[in-house]
């Protein structure tokens, strides 16, 4: 059957080019081309999901990885980082450490995969309305539910925007007013004339 | 923002004295919904000001400007080619459009007389222009070269040649404005490409020697006629930068087909 | 609005649509012939691809005679008729001019950034329901993956104003995207007050959802304020004036395609126009019923006269509408300034869409809505 034929082509085609390019996010020297290979690994790995019926997950990743995280870390290379700019090439103790560390995490991932029943459906029809499934389950209580879960994630996020909003705001200097300048009043303007007042905006009202 | 601003006049104690002073009240700003309601009643004012340039084909200014050649009208202010005033030649031009009227109405040959009018009489070519240099001074890209000689009858420095280099000019009325005589004028000519670019270089007087006035002050015409001598438009050395181009014959006489003609016939018109 | 309301809840039509899409006849096609599957993938390629053409230059045309309009002009008249082939001359001219790449350039991305520009709306181009029968796919997840895949269009934008090596790139880079990033938040929020009502994410579920009546007033006020915060925020989404601070002339010179030229900026020029159109057309097709013919209550002669106009010029003639209605902002309002920018989308518009989406909320929840679809 050709179609199951292209069907396998794709899928290998699909997940060697995420080992690539998550190889050259690893490998690549200038930050912002890393950024670009995770952003191709991310997405290709969504096409993989869609292969295998799974598209909200498959739209989840593009909207959470490539259209926020990886955009996130290209602006954040982008305003701290110069175009010429070239990382460091890792010391030969972090290379082991990390190949040791990597290669530890991989057999326990495999052993994992393997000792993990996956049980084939015969016949398995796509499910239908699989996303209608999905948001029931989110807000479920039950045995079956994730309520839970995910109310601890949405409180995760808003500690996480809290504490954005703290860090990135403006603090002022102490002992000194806060003024909302170019503020003209009639009555500091006679005062001026008279030579009593001086006219600091935001002073008019000691 | 919108705020209410009150300016009242009142007499305030000053140093003891009774003053007049100006006092800028600024109003309360408006609330958040006073606001809201400006900034979209304002966006809608404009939506409805531009459809009703969309809507209406008697609001485009727009000229299409090959096709309306014949019937196009500049602006009084607009600034082109730079031109000798000559004060007769209204009246001459006058003269020899009704001798060709005349001309054309008896079906006669006196055309010849209108065409004398126009080249032949030198009065026509009676300038304003002294000499003096000034536009030269003032203009900013030393466009202008005015050459003077030592007039015989007068004993004084006249005009030779006024050369005017159109391809440095831009246009800036400097000159017009520098001249204490009223010699220069911009006209409306704009229609200035050639294929040589040395045409560009010219001169602007037709005759060297005195201003206007001291010739129709003499009143032998003899006497005149040695006033003056004929200038052309592309006679004399070429001035400034150095503008000789090798291997191309010297332009000495004018062009007769082509982009001078057209430039002579759009001055014509457009001033 | 009431009126409205009360003549569409008495709306019984009698049409039954039953869309099919190219993906959906390709798949039926495979037991029988896969010369067939594959036929039908190449109608998709080459009508996706001659659609983008086209509507580029036709939308081009069509915005230079516009804003001409707008400004008291005459536009273009000198290429053919009516300067109709104006657009076509450029885009020669724009093929054959050099293919410039700054010389301190990151030369591979430089070259790169254009087409991740213009993957988003050539993928969107094949969502897009034009009419039951015209449409390449329809995914279930279509809202979701609608906004997932802008951030590959502002990929293109950031890379191309990084790897140009130019501060007026850089900074147009920086503003497109935080401006984008800013929008899309209240844009989604006003996609999903649609997704509320109509219960699926996809597009051809969403326009079977509104045979009775177009969200824009079937969802109450509710519908009504997300329309409006949508077009407000797509508006900014493009780039265009009002909004269009990431390439301000006046003071990025162009920005993020300042070092641009020939072919490539002719690729972001398309993205753009390309874009618009999808804009519109999702906007037509979420509020204002797509393909789905006008129906008032239960004035079946009507509701029948109606029917008889094909859904695709009902389509186009929505489409264009909200086409119009961007060029108009684009030529009647001025530029925003930055701040003004943020403080428009985080203060104003994205407060307003928390509070209609609630308000949606409170709306299905409680049926309020005239017509519970009964699933």
């Amino acid at each position: 059957m050709i179609a199951d034929a292209v069907y396998t082509v794709m899928f290998y085609g699909f997940s060697a080019a995420v080992v690539i390019l998550a190889l050259a996010a690893v490998n690549m020297r200038q930050l912002l081309r890393a950024a670009l290979a995770l952003m191709g690994m991310l997405a290709l790995s969504a096409a993989l999901y869609i292969m295998l019926r799974a598209e909200f997950l498959a739209g989840v990743q593009i909207l959470v990885y490539v259209g926020g995280i990886v955009v996130l870390i290209v602006f954040a290379i982008m305003l701290t980082r110069s175009s010429e700019l070239l990382e460091d090439l890792p010391r030969t103790s972090t290379r082991w450490y990390g190949g040791v560390a990597s290669i530890l995490f991989m057999l326990v991932a495999c052993g994992a995969l393997c000792m993990t029943p996956f049980p084939v459906q015969s016949n398995a029809e796509p499910a239908g309305d699989e996303i209608r499934k999905i948001g029931l389950a989110l807000l479920e209580q039950g045995s079956s539910g994730y309520l839970l879960p995910f109310e601890l994630i949405s409180l995760l996020l808003l500690v996480a925007v809290i504490g954005g909003t703290v860090i990135a705001r403006k603090t002022r200097p102490r002992n000194q007013p806060f003024t909302t300048g170019g503020d003209l009043h009639g009555e500091a303007i006679v005062q001026a004339a008279r030579g009593q007042g001086d006219v600091t905006p935001g002073d008019r009202h000691s | 923002m919108i705020h209410a601003i009150k300016v009242a006049q009142e007499e305030r104690l000053f140093a003891g004295k009774s003053v007049s002073v100006a006092v800028i009240t600024r109003g309360r700003p408006p609330g958040y919904l006073r606001v809201a309601f400006s900034a979209v009643t304002g966006l809608l004012r404009g939506l409805w000001l531009t459809l009703g340039y969309l809507w209406s084909p008697e609001a485009i200014v727009t000229r299409q400007y090959p096709e309306n050649r014949a019937t196009l009208q500049l602006t009084e202010r607009f600034r082109g080619n730079l031109r000798f005033k000559f004060p007769n030649e209204k009246a001459q031009e006058d003269h020899a459009a009704f001798i060709e009227q005349l001309a054309h109405e008896t079906q006669t040959h006196a055309h010849v007389a209108a065409d004398l009018v126009r080249e032949e009489n030198e009065t026509r070519w009676y300038h304003n222009c002294t000499g003096c240099g000034k536009c030269q001074e003032a203009c900013p890209n030393a466009s202008i070269k005015v050459f003077t000689r030592q007039g015989e009858i007068l004993e004084d420095r006249e005009v030779d040649r006024f050369v005017w280099r159109l391809d440095s000019c831009m246009f800036c009325n400097a000159c017009v404005q520098a001249c204490p005589w009223d010699a220069i004028e911009m006209t409306g000519g704009f229609e200035n490409a050639v294929y040589d670019r040395r045409l560009l270089v010219y001169n602007l007087n037709r005759l060297a020697g005195p201003r206007i006035n001291y010739i129709e002050e003499e009143e032998n015409p003899d006497v005149r006629k040695r006033m003056v001598e004929r200038r052309d438009r592309y006679g004399g050395e070429v001035p400034l930068n150095g503008f000789a181009l090798p291997n191309l014959p010297p332009v000495t006489t004018p062009m007769e087909s082509g982009s001078r003609a057209i430039d002579a016939d759009a001055q014509a018109r457009l001033t | 609005m009431q009126f409205v309301h009360t003549m569409a809840a008495a709306a019984a039509t009698n049409t039954t649509w039953t869309p099919q899409t190219l993906a959906d006849r390709a798949v039926d096609s495979v037991p029988h012939s896969l010369w067939l599957t594959a036929g039908y993938f190449l109608l998709a390629v080459v009508g996706v691809a001659a659609l983008l053409s086209f509507l580029g230059m036709a939308l081009i045309y069509i915005e230079r005679k516009i804003a001409a309009h707008f400004q008291c002009r005459l536009g273009p008249t000198r290429v053919g008729p009516f300067g109709l082939l104006q657009t076509l001359a450029d885009t020669l001219k724009l093929v054959f001019k050099e293919d410039f790449v700054p010389p301190k350039a990151d030369r591979s991305l430089h070259m790169l950034a254009p087409f991740l520009a213009l993957l988003v709306p050539v993928v969107l181009l094949a969502l897009i329901p034009y009419s039951p029968n015209v449409q390449v796919a329809d995914l279930n997840i279509g809202i979701l993956f609608i906004t997932a895949i802008g951030g590959f269009g502002v990929m293109g934008i950031l890379i191309a104003g990084w790897s140009s090596n130019n501060k007026w790139s850089m900074i147009g880079a920086m503003r497109a995207g935080a401006q984008i990033i800013s929008y899309e938040l209240s844009a989604t929020l006003a996609l999903l007050v649609v997704v509320l009502f109509s219960g699926t994410m996809s597009l051809t579920g969403i326009v079977l959802s509104q045979q009775e009546g177009w969200w824009i007033w079937r969802g109450h006020a509710a519908g009504f304020v997300a329309f409006l915060i949508y077009l407000v925020a797509s508006t900014a989404d493009l780039n265009r004036t009002p909004f269009d601070i990431p390439e301000g002339e006046s003071e990025l010179t162009a920005g993020f395609h300042t070092e641009y030229s020939g072919l490539r900026f002719a690729f972001f020029f398309l993205a753009e126009f390309i874009n618009m159109f999808t804009v519109s057309a999702l906007t037509a097709t979420l509020f204002l019923g797509g393909w789905m013919p006008f129906h008032v209550g239960d004035w079946t002669g009507f509701n029948a006269a109606m029917d008889t106009i094909p859904p695709g010029i009902w389509f186009l003639a929505k489409t264009t509408a909200v086409i119009f209605v961007i060029m108009w902002f684009r030529w009647t309002f001025p530029r925003l300034r930055v701040d003004q920018l943020m403080h428009l989308e985080w203060k104003v518009l994205l407060p307003l869409g928390f509070a209609n989406l609630f308000v949606a909320a409170v709306v299905v929840l409680t049926e309020l809505y005239p017509f519970p679809l009964g699933k």
